[in-house]
């Protein structure tokens, strides 16, 4: 690579951006301005939309005995009293906005303690401000009677108990960081993708469209150059953008200090704040635009570019939002999770926390995600389909298996949407017959269907043969192994990932649940699994990955699939984990089956030791244990040591 | 005279997802030497371009080589690259630089010497008529105006072998016209030109030499008068038709 040309590329494409009204707007404008009107916009609406509510009359239905406080309800300023017979009625209907059901009297009677009901529309915001308004008449009123009988039983010091006064210890810019914290990190990632979309678009798919690529890589500057040259002018508009967005954040949020006008200070960013936000932007925005560089240079045309940036810029926000998620911490995993990791850091900083060490490890991990991406991005670059943006192959790839393959992962992703939406529709209903549910109808059966629409052959495709009894055997002795490994992994993870407590609860209550009995348990969490998700993951999956990848490959993308099917962050690892043996399993033995016991056989550890959450908590975690799972385990290799013995072909 | 292209059974086989193999050049060899002008006649999807980008080193050949002013394609395509002046038909311009700063870029890019690089714009800018419109962006410029740019930032950093890929595809006569001029007064220079084309009078007016191609193969190499000789017609036009029916005729 030759660092002239690359400079040459660079400045030529920055006169060539910033030429651009689009790019300057992206690049410039948007940054600069995002902060004030947005800001000032929804403080300016929100006040306005608080105070129009009120300003409304609402009207009140009144039900029942106590006159003195029904008067007072009905003729309270901005209410507006409407007959009905039935409060909750005239609510629902929208004809009143509130309806109030008062006790005759507030003598305690042998029915119970008399009660005053309070009938509300929440989806409408003016109900919503009705029940306030009435809430507070009534606390009034209940004060009023409260100091009259005390009054009336001479106890006046019993009025003033223990006086309360709130004081906030946070200091103003943790208060302003606290508040802004949660908002900015979003929109820099967003900024900051957007700041270099534009640039990663014209300047790969762009250059394409525009026939000019052919004379550039005709001319004598090295291919490594240009991809640099271009890549830098990406990374420096995503620079560009995060830079003036947060300078124009802190000048904003300064004036507006000094002028005096108050709106909140909530908004405020001090220079140190700033300053550290930016330093731990800078590989975020290299990562991001090698990302966007990645995808652009895939596309053959403008259009196509910007089609398959957008989602990229939404997806790149969602990570962002961990920022708002309030137990996130950045000690933990999620400082080495891209884009997530600076918005929890940026955070921090904004509330005056620097963690040296953990800042580090944000901007180390974004580098080298950045470096990594680039340089896929450069071997990609320099390849003929880049460069003409055309589906033509060299000889020698498998152009007939590969759409399988891919149609194969789209499928997984569309399963994860039904067992993420219909999974947990039907398991809110009933967990275990939920459970079941989803495993035979919404996993096992669509599979199936993908497999006939396909026309794959299930036995040999989905390696659905008998195994050799000793194959079977190994399977389940490697459950024990499988668990415990799992156990650890999930252990080792945890100092750096503790569990929430509500999962736990979650997984003991499935685990523990002793509703239907145990064998429905161990049918809907153990047998089930072992059938419905193998066919999955170690059929379908594997099968289809084997053809267009390595064996490890294959496995190990299966595994990490199987991992992030389970939709959560903790499991991940463990189950990749199970999800890699039990993929090994089936090639090693060229039959599902013995993965199939396997998998059964490690959840069914989990079901009968779970009803005190040991599978999940470690507890299970002693020598004997430990001592007899590898026992089991080196059982299982020896039996597998052997390649294909015998197996029947079913 | 110096050989300044040796093709050499050059091939290049790609992979379609519905057709297959596609064998777009099919062992293809030529030479050409300085101040020549060296056609490549043939039809659409002839393997023209495929075989011209493959001497410019922006695709690599399956099989088989060519030496560009002694550089290998394969193995030496930095170096190929500059020698080469390339331009094809289809080649776009930056829209929001001008010629003056297009042509600058190349010729940093291509190594031209800084010190004299101002004088050689300068020279190209009057050789090409283009006072009145070195300064403005391309965006504004007409399909004439933008053909005389690409034709300059090709030859910016004056390279002895110059590739050109059906330039006048869409030009009007007049500009086409220009075009050839120039092109033969590189001849005149010793530059050696490669030229494809699928219009026969352009071929008859500038080619020294002739290669008719068809489906990615060679049917026949030579002056004018050799493919007379050979085919027994007298236009391009009709020596071209019986090379393609099989080359019978005559």
């Amino acid at each position: 690579m030759s660092i002239g040309d690359t400079f040459l590329v660079f400045r030529k494409e920055m006169t060539d951006l910033l030429r651009d009204r689009r790019s300057v707007l992206a690049m410039i404008v948007f940054p600069v301005l995002i902060h004030p009107i947005l800001i000032f916009g929804s403080a300016r609406l929100s006040s306005y939309g608080e105070t129009r509510l009120k300003e409304e009359t609402v009207t009140a239905v009144v039900e029942g005995g106590l006159p003195d406080l029904r008067e007072r309800i009905v003729s309270a300023p901005g209410v507006r009293p409407l007959r009905a017979r039935d409060p909750a009625e005239a609510v629902r209907s929208g004809r009143a906005d509130i309806g109030v059901a008062l006790p005759e009297n507030l003598a305690i009677s042998a029915g119970g303690e008399p009660e005053a009901v309070l009938f509300y529309d929440g989806s409408r915001g003016l109900s919503g401000e009705a029940m306030e308004r009435v809430a507070r008449i009534l606390d009034e009123w209940k004060a009023e009677v409260r100091e009259a009988r005390l009054d009336s039983l001479g106890a006046a010091e019993l009025k003033r108990v223990l006086p309360v006064e709130e004081k906030n210890v946070a200091s103003e810019e943790r208060m302003a960081g606290g508040k802004l914290g949660k908002l900015l990190p979003i929109l820099l990632v967003f900024l900051l993708l957007n700041g270099a979309s534009f640039a990663a678009v014209d300047l790969f798919a762009g250059e394409r469209e525009r026939k000019t690529i052919e004379t550039l890589l005709t001319s004598l500057a090295p291919r490594s150059s240009i991809v640099a040259g271009k890549f830098l002018a990406v990374a420096v508009s995503a620079v560009i953008a995060t830079l003036l967005f947060l300078s124009s954040s802190f000048l904003f949020t300064r004036i507006r200090w000094a002028g005096g006008e108050g709106l909140h200070d909530a908004w405020s960013v001090s220079p140190l704040s700033a300053a550290v936000v930016f330093v731990i932007s800078l590989p975020l925005a290299f990562l991001l635009s090698a990302v966007l560089v990645l995808i652009s240079s895939h596309a053959r045309t403008y259009r196509e570019a910007q089609t398959l940036l957008l989602p990229s810029l939404l997806l790149g926000v969602v990570p962002a939002a961990a920022s708002v998620a309030p137990g996130v911490r950045l000690e933990s995993i999620v400082a080495i999770v891209p884009i997530a990791n600076v918005a929890v850091a940026v955070r921090e900083a904004l509330l005056g926390n620097y963690p040296i060490l953990f800042l580090g490890l944000v901007v180390l991990s974004n580098s080298i995600g950045a470096y990594l991406v680039l340089r896929w991005a450069r071997a990609f670059l320099s390849s003929e389909r880049t460069v003409f943006g055309e589906a033509r192959r060299e000889p020698g790839v498998l152009p007939a298996d590969r759409p399988r393959a891919r149609e194969v992962t789209i499928f997984f992703a569309f399963e994860i949407l039904v067992l993420y939406y219909l999974g947990s529709l039907v398991q809110s209903k009933d967990l275990l017959l939920g459970v079941i549910l989803t495993l035979w109808g919404f996993l096992l059966l669509p599979t199936l269907v993908f497999a006939r629409r396909y026309r794959l052959d299930i036995r040999r495709d989905f390696f659905l043969r008998l195994p050799s009894l000793r194959h079977l055997l190994a399977g389940i002795l490697l459950a024990p192994a499988s668990l415990l490994a799992a156990n650890l992994l999930f252990h080792a993870q945890s100092r750096f990932l503790p569990v929430p407590e509500d999962l736990l609860e979650a997984f003991e209550k499935l685990m523990g649940s002793g509703e239907g009995g145990l064998v429905l348990m161990l049918f809907a969490v153990a047998v089930s699994p072992g059938i419905c998700e193998e066919m999955l993951f170690r059929g379908l999956l594997l099968g289809q990955y084997r053809r267009v990848l390595s064996p490890t490959r294959a496995v190990l993308a299966g595994g990490l699939l199987f991992g992030l099917f389970h939709l959560s962050i903790y499991r991940f690892l463990p189950t990749a984990l199970l999800g890699i043996i039990a993929g090994w399993l089936v090639l090693r033995t060229r039959s599902i089956v013995p993965a199939m016991f396997l998998h059964a056989v490690y959840n069914g550890i989990g079901v009968l030791a779970g009803g005190t959450g040991g599978a999940l908590e470690g507890e299970s975690l002693s020598t004997p244990w430990i001592a007899g799972a590898i026992l089991l385990a080196a059982g299982a290799l020896l039996l597998l040591r052997e390649k294909e013995w015998g197996g029947g072909d079913g | 005279m110096a050989q300044m292209i040796a093709a050499d059974r050059l091939k290049k086989i790609y992979v379609d997802a519905k057709r297959g193999d596609v064998v777009a050049v099919d062992a293809i060899s030529f030479d050409c030497v300085e101040g020549e002008i060296f056609g490549i006649l043939g039809p659409n999807g002839a393997g023209k371009t495929t075989a011209l980008r493959m001497l410019a080193t922006i695709l690599a050949p399956t099989s088989g080589s060519a030496l560009l002013n002694g550089y290998d394609i394969v193995r030496e395509p930095e170096k190929v690259r500059g020698s080469i002046g390339y331009l094809s038909g289809e080649t776009g311009l930056y829209a929001r630089l001008t010629p003056r700063e297009i042509l600058r870029y190349f010729g940093l890019l291509n190594r031209y010497p800084k010190d004299t690089l101002e004088e050689r714009i300068h020279n190209l800018v009057t050789l090409f008529d283009m006072h009145e419109f070195a300064d403005v962006r391309c965006e504004k410029l007409s399909t004439g105006m933008r053909q005389k740019v690409s034709i300059a930032r090709a030859v910016v950093h004056d390279p002895p072998i110059l590739i050109f890929d059906e330039p006048t595809a869409g030009l009007d006569i007049l500009v086409a016209d220009a075009l050839l001029t120039y092109i033969e007064e590189c001849r005149g220079q010793g530059k050696c030109v490669v030229f494809s084309t699928h219009v026969m009078s352009e071929a008859e007016r500038i080619c020294d030499r002739i290669a008719v191609i068809h489906r990615g193969r060679i049917l026949a190499v030579g002056s004018l008068d050799e493919l007379r000789a050979r085919t027994g017609q007298r236009f391009l036009e009709k020596i071209f038709l019986s090379l393609v029916r099989g080359g019978g005729e005559g």
